[in-house]
């Protein structure tokens, strides 16, 4: 039975893991098991208000009573989640008395769409995390930071969070967490394009820079985009960023060899663009231009009905006479070798 | 077909699996395992190509070049007899593969459609084209061991018949291709003949030839195989025929 619900949000200060640990899964010991996605962030979390996959299920604590229950949630923390709460670092508490199912072992909590279900639920969104993290999502940007959600579940007093001196008992308590990286790989070296039959082979070098809005050799795949070339000189001179989705097509691969394609005998500009895990992606390469061009392949230009194709039903025969002639063989070898010892 | 190659399977798994007799406390061989590297070129047909006067020979030749890419094959035997040589079964498969360009034709500086009397001026494109061939073979073989056995001379003679199924497949830019409307792919059957020699290499594993030993014995040999590869005759199929020299090393087991 749901009693009451409250929701606030913070962070605790100076959240940072060196850590790049991807996980989606924590058995958090004291008796709780999380789950939850996505597990990572990257910049276009900044302005996203979807919100995260998570859930909680009780796997060996029991509650102790008719007392209430409170899963208490608030975002950051140290590695033990533990600490001095900032004033409005409590995302939202949930009632879970004796006879909830949650305590029959059948029930995984589904946050933050329980808590507060008889409030208004607390607003929990990939935008809301970020905004917390100092640096994510200003100026250059974070580069493998982690981030954290903690929760605990109060089975004695009711206040496993403390909301009156924010300090968090010990209780069951666990955590999500989240790698964040809003840095994007700098932009690719000028491509090189080998026109093919139909196709455009886009062959790209990672570039390198300086400039700390972006991270080095953090690559994870690569973009390449094209258009027909404009005859328009304005039109044409334009950048990529500059070019309308209707124009353009797109082929993304984790190889840095790209192959999209596109009609023989037109002239294209093509531009490539690297990705990193999580697909932060980075400002355009300059723009080259290539045109596909017809290639003939040994197939292609064999005098048509001279070789036909198929497996070989002349084979039948000769299978079957191997086959026998095997077959008699080792026969008549068994029953010499046989009569020899006899 | 598919009820043919089972019981070709099934038969070869019965060969396979029979016991080999000989007499005396002497290790004999049941098993050999050949690995071998030979060139290959397929003969690829011999017919005048319509409206030009070139051959399929020369088609080859416009793609895939003159030369003639290393062929790699493993090989089982497996012994049935003993009593003067070995005297067994053999089964094998292999990998080949030549590569070439598509071909780009011009007209007045312009890039077209080649067709197949023009592909003949046509310069090489950027498309990587590929004939890639794996050749199964199933057989008999004997050994004449008998001058190692006898006289410790470290040679050995050998012969094998078989009949031999050349898949093959035909692709551009890594994919499949089509001919005639269908996937570029297809077999020819065939027989073959070898005949080689084979240097015993005790001398190097002393070990071998005793019981216990990882391997009875090693050889290093060469042989000549000559296949008659064009589907017995049926002139739309690539005829895979060819002379070839192979060397490689071989192993028996006990």
């Amino acid at each position: 039975m749901i009693r009451y619900a409250t929701a606030i949000l913070g962070l605790f200060p100076g959240i940072a893991w060196a850590a790049d640990t991807i996980e989606t899964e924590n058995p958090v010991a004291n008796g709780l098991t999380v789950t939850w996605t996505p597990a990572k962030l990257g910049k276009a979390a900044c302005a996203s208000t979807d919100g995260f996959d998570i859930t909680v299920k009780r796997t060996n604590i029991s509650t102790t009573g008719d007392n209430p229950q409170f899963v208490t949630w608030w975002p950051g923390g140290t590695g033990a989640c533990s600490g001095t709460l900032e004033s409005d670092s409590l995302l939202g508490t949930l009632d879970l008395d004796a006879s909830d199912t949650f305590w029959l072992g059948s029930t995984w909590l589904d946050i933050p769409s329980d808590l507060n279900p008889s409030g208004t639920v607390p607003t929990l969104n990939e935008a809301i995390v970020l905004a917390r993290e100092s640096g994510a999502c200003t100026g250059t940007g974070v580069a493998g930071t982690t981030v954290r959600l903690c929760f605990a579940i109060d089975l004695t007093n009711n206040n496993a969070i403390d909301t009156a001196s924010g300090t968090m008992l010990a209780d069951p308590f666990g955590w999500v967490q989240f790698v964040v990286d809003t840095k994007p790989p700098p932009p690719p070296e000028s491509p090189t394009v080998t026109p093919l039959d139909g196709k455009l082979s886009v062959k790209i070098t990672d570039g390198t820079s300086s400039d700390s809005t972006y991270e080095d050799d953090d690559v994870a795949s690569y973009r390449v985009m094209i258009r027909k070339l404009p005859t328009d000189a304005t039109e044409a001179a334009k950048l990529p960023a500059e070019w309308t989705a209707s124009e353009t097509t797109s082929a993304t691969d984790t190889s840095n060899e790209v192959t999209i394609d596109a009609d023989n005998g037109v002239e294209y500009q093509v531009a490539a663009y690297a990705l990193d895990d999580v697909d932060n992606e980075s400002p355009a390469s300059t723009v080259v231009t290539a045109k596909p061009q017809a290639e003939c392949d040994v197939a292609e230009c064999y005098p048509t009905g001279l070789l036909e194709p198929g497996y070989c039903g002349a084979a039948q025969g000769s299978l079957w006479g191997i086959a026998l002639v095997g077959l008699a063989l080792g026969y008549a070898w068994r029953r010499a070798r046989v009569r020899g010892a006899a | 077909m598919t009820r043919t190659l089972m019981l070709a399977v099934c038969v070869s798994v019965v060969a396979f699996a029979l016991p080999v007799f000989a007499a005396g406390n002497e290790p004999v061989a049941t098993w050999g395992l050949e690995l071998r590297l030979g060139q290959y070129r397929p003969e690829f047909g011999h017919q005048s190509l319509p409206g030009t006067d070139k051959t399929e020979s020369d088609y080859y030749k416009l793609y895939f070049g003159k030369s003639s890419p290393i062929m790699t094959a493993l090989e089982v035997d497996r012994y049935l007899a003993s009593k003067v040589g070995l005297l067994g079964v053999y089964g094998r498969v292999g990998h080949w593969k030549a590569s070439g360009k598509s071909k780009v034709c011009t007209e007045s500086g312009a890039v077209v459609n080649c067709t197949s009397q023009t592909v003949w001026d046509g310069a090489d494109g950027n498309t990587t084209t590929t004939f890639l061939v794996v050749p199964l073979t199933v057989g008999v073989i004997y050994r004449f061991d008998w001058l190692k056995k006898e006289w410790a001379i470290p040679l050995t003679a050998y012969g094998k018949a078989g009949y031999n199924y050349y898949l093959w497949w035909w692709s551009a830019g890594g994919e499949t291709t089509t001919l005639n409307g269908k996937d570029a792919k297809g077999a020819t059957g065939g027989l073959e003949l070898s005949a080689g020699l084979a240097l015993n290499l005790d001398w190097i594993e002393p070990s071998g030839g005793k019981r216990g030993a990882v391997f009875l014995d090693s050889n290093l040999f060469v042989d000549y195989t000559r296949s008659w590869a064009d589907g017995f005759g049926d002139r739309k199929k690539i005829n895979m025929s060819a002379d070839q020299l192979t060397m490689g090393l071989s192993f028996d087991f006990e």
